[in-house]
């Protein structure tokens, strides 16, 4: 008995149902257009329902010959060439204005870009020479200098460019920036596409490199290059690296660690006295890098600076009589130094020699797009 | 930035509000109700108008009633103009009619026992519009924070005394952009902005709420935040470890095995620098100057230990951290004697002879002497301190869930510096 009460309910509500054909005969001899919705109607066995704004539109003299046409072509043509929109919703069809219906899809995304668009610095290191007597000594590191500055602008361009681009005309659709945000207003599905494109363009920005250096405790007698077989067998029982830092792509960074000290560098003779001058210098170990990541390895640019030695003496300066008046201390520094520009092979490693001293410098490269792309199936 | 600046950075901010305005008016268009339910409303009705005028659609749905039906002055005013095409293939309620017919018509109907009322939608929105006062202050729209750069450890000069950078506003917008924005949210022209950041406006329960919800957003999106942690500490140079950018879990695990361990942690707004550090601070005579012919000690303050300076940008699945770190050590302070002797300046004689009228008498001569001036006299030590320095400074993008680890030569073997997001 309940069986057949929900049968017929469900056979009711089926009959009660508008039907979407799967073709439309859309012919029509300069009709208005209302005309034609009303027969479009007729074959969805439909009611119908009409939003006021098109009410003008309606009266349009319509002619299209088209017997069979697809569901899909014929809703298609209707949007393009009338811009309506047409929906079956239970027992009728819906007609509204396509671009009242695209509005009502519309959503809006902020997405936060300042890390796209921050200007990019390079960071050059110390010298680790002895400062020249008239010089700022070795206190002063060079200043930091801002290289890019990648505009909002070309970024939005670029989402409109690359972002089913027709879609950017379309009536209460934006793509603005703001606070160094851009505000997107479109449909959930470019939504999502913009969202990926950004992503993607997060993973090209952050690509970056991760520099190991290593005091070799034996001069290797080998090419000043390693591929990475060759540097893995090297590694092997290699103390830990003496330093590690990161650097963007392209980026100039450095690693200094050592000892700074503060010393009487000079005398100038001012006011009928020995002004004393001081300066400072530096002894420890300076990697200066600007890594230039390509298909190849690393191209990359290493200025490499390590005192090996540093020796003190004084030099007494005495009044006529023999009284000290100020003692000036004389450095003498030996260093190893180098600065080139060498293709790195993935993996690999460069070395440097300095007669019984050598240093090797490998470079991990960090490319997030490529690792995504290579994820991909 | 100038007003009109700030207006221009604000329009993609209106047009979000405008697909909010979208959805408010369909929300707010439901058949109102008033007291028990009509019973008119369950009758069954077909619809059969074919660009009827919205005059005669009335008509018919009055006589349908048999109840008065009650239209505003806007309603009667769209009377002929307005043509409805509504065609039901069967009979539906008449509460399906009227539903269809404020979806298509932009229209409200309010059923009561005895009568219907019908109005357009913009009357209703204004009937039930109340007053609403919105805090701003409440929304942080009007605050501002300053970055921080740390101050300069050992002997390398970045310029910050670690007493504050520039200022930079949070939401980056004036009063009266603000209120241009809301304004558009509310769709109501009449909103005015009182002291202390107050906006008064008419609004609906909806508007309300989403005018409270863009504020919310921006509100969320202005103040987020990141926390930070950053560790230093030594290892024995026979120990292994991996440094670069590693996985959070492989940092917390290598931050435990760290000796002489020390951290400072550090909660940044986005896009804010921000600095900590634990450090030792020393003044000391570090150069003389020689101003009137005198010695004038000149003293320096010299800051060792561990420093973290950082500016975290939080981007989509990244944060571009910018970061200037320090780990200084004094290893010695040496001084050095300047001797400046005593000098004396050679003194001045003068004499005048007077000669008397009487060429006989005896001539008075006066003689004036004045001594020489003393000058020096001065030793001083000159204080060198040494200090091991190690300031690791640079940009990366950290993936969510990693951290970044330096490395450099110490004389405990290696020292390690560990950055890493606090959850």
């Amino acid at each position: 008995m309940i069986r057949t009460l929900l049968l017929s309910l469900l056979v009711a509500s089926v009959l009660n149902a508008a039907t979407q054909p799967a073709t439309l005969d859309l012919r029509a001899d300069k009709e208005p257009l209302f005309t034609l919705i009303e027969r479009i109607a007729r074959q969805c066995d439909a009611g119908l329902l009409i939003h006021h704004s098109l009410q003008v539109r309606m009266n349009a003299e319509v002619t299209i010959e088209a017997k069979d046409a697809k569901w899909a072509d014929a809703m298609a043509l209707l949007s393009n060439e009338y811009h309506i929109v047409i929906t079956v919703n239970g027992d009728r069809i819906e007609i509204d204005d396509a671009d009242r219906d695209f509005r009502k899809r519309l959503v809006t995304i902020t997405y936060d870009v300042r890390s796209l668009t921050a200007s990019m610095v390079n960071f050059p290191g110390p010298e680790l020479s002895i400062p020249e007597p008239s010089g700022n000594g070795s206190r002063l590191i060079p200043p930091d200098s801002f290289e890019k500055i990648q505009q909002i602008d070309e970024l939005i361009t670029l989402v409109k460019n690359q972002v089913v681009p027709p879609s950017w005309e379309r009536s209460g659709t934006s793509l603005e920036d703001f606070s160094g945000q851009i505000v997107v207003t479109t449909m959930p599905e470019i939504q999502t596409q913009v969202a990926a494109l950004i992503a993607q363009l997060e993973r090209t920005t952050a690509r970056q490199v991760i520099c190991r250096c290593y005091r070799l405790p034996q001069v290797p007698d080998s090419s000043a290059i390693l591929d990475a077989k060759a540097w893995q067998a090297l590694n092997a029982n290699l103390p830990a690296p003496v330093a590690v830092f990161v650097s963007l792509d392209e980026q100039q960074n450095h690693h200094f660690s050592g000892q700074q000290r503060a010393y009487l560098a000079d005398a100038d003779v001012n006011q009928g006295a020995f002004d004393p001058v001081m300066s400072i210098i530096n002894n420890g170990i300076t990697f200066d890098i600007e890594p230039h990541v390509t298909i190849n390895g690393v191209l990359a640019t290493v200025r490499l600076s390590a005192t090996s030695a540093q020796r003190w003496s004084i030099t007494q300066v005495n009044d006529a009589k023999g009284l000290p008046l100020v003692p000036i201390e004389i450095p003498e520094v030996t260093s190893d130094n180098s600065r080139d520009t060498r293709i790195i092979p993935s993996g690999g490693a460069s070395l440097y020699r300095f007669g019984d001293h050598a240093y090797a410098i490998t470079f991990e490269v960090l490319d997030y797009a490529q690792a995504q792309a290579a994820a991909k199936p | 930035m100038t007003i009109i600046g700030l207006r221009i950075a604000l329009l993609p901010c209106l047009t979000a509000c405008l697909a909010t305005f979208s959805a408010l008016s369909a929300s707010l268009m439901a058949l109102e109700q008033v007291g028990e339910p009509p019973k008119y409303l369950t009758e069954k009705f077909r619809a059969d108008w074919r660009m009827k005028p919205l005059k005669g659609v009335l008509d018919e749905l009055g006589n349908f009633l048999e109840n008065p039906l009650v239209r505003s002055a806007s309603v009667n005013a769209l009377g002929e103009d307005r043509l409805i095409a509504l065609v039901a293939n069967k009979k539906i309620t008449l509460r399906e009619t009227l539903e269809l017919l404020e979806r298509s018509q932009d229209l409200h109907f309010t059923a009561e026992t005895l009568r219907l009322r019908v109005e357009t939608w913009e009357d209703f929105r204004d009937r039930k519009r109340h007053p609403v006062n919105l805090n701003l202050r409440d929304y942080a729209v009007f605050s501002s924070v300053s970055d921080f750069p740390a101050p300069n450890f050992g002997y390398v000069g970045r310029g910050g005394d670690g007493s504050g950078g520039g200022i930079f506003s949070l939401f980056n917008a004036d009063a009266s952009s603000v209120v241009e924005w809301l304004q558009k949210i509310s769709s109501n022209g009449g909103l005015e902005l009182r002291g202390h950041g107050n906006v008064f406006v008419l609004a609906t329960d909806e508007e309300e709420a989403a005018m409270r919800k863009a504020l919310l957003e921006v509100h969320v999106r202005i103040t987020q935040g990141s926390g930070w942690r950053v560790t230093f500490g030594t290892l024995p140079a026979n120990e292994t470890f991996t440094a670069g950018i590693v996985p959070t879990a492989d940092a917390a695990k290598l931050a435990a095995r760290l000796q002489n361990r020390d951290a400072v942690t550090l909660q940044a707004i986005n896009g804010q620098r921000v600095n900590a550090a634990s450090r030792r601070q020393q003044a000391y005579l570090g150069d003389l100057d020689v101003i009137n012919a005198k010695y004038d000690p000149v003293i320096s303050v010299l800051n060792t230990g561990h420093s973290a300076d950082l500016r975290p940008t939080i981007g989509m699945n990244f944060t571009l951290l910018s970061f200037q770190l320090a780990w200084v050590e004094p290893v010695e302070t040496t001084t050095v004697e300047a001797l400046h002797p005593e000098q004396i300046d050679a003194g001045s004689t003068t004499s005048t002879t007077t000669n008397e009228k009487d060429k006989d008498a005896a001539q008075t001569v006066t003689v004036t002497h004045e001594s020489g001036t003393t000058h020096g006299g001065e030793q001083v030590k000159i204080s060198k301190p040494t200090v091991w320095s190690w300031q690791p400074r640079g940009e990366c993008y950290l993936a969510k869930g990693s951290a970044l680890i330096f490395a450099a030569e110490h004389t405990a073997g290696r020292a390690l510096i560990i950055v890493q997001e606090t959850p």
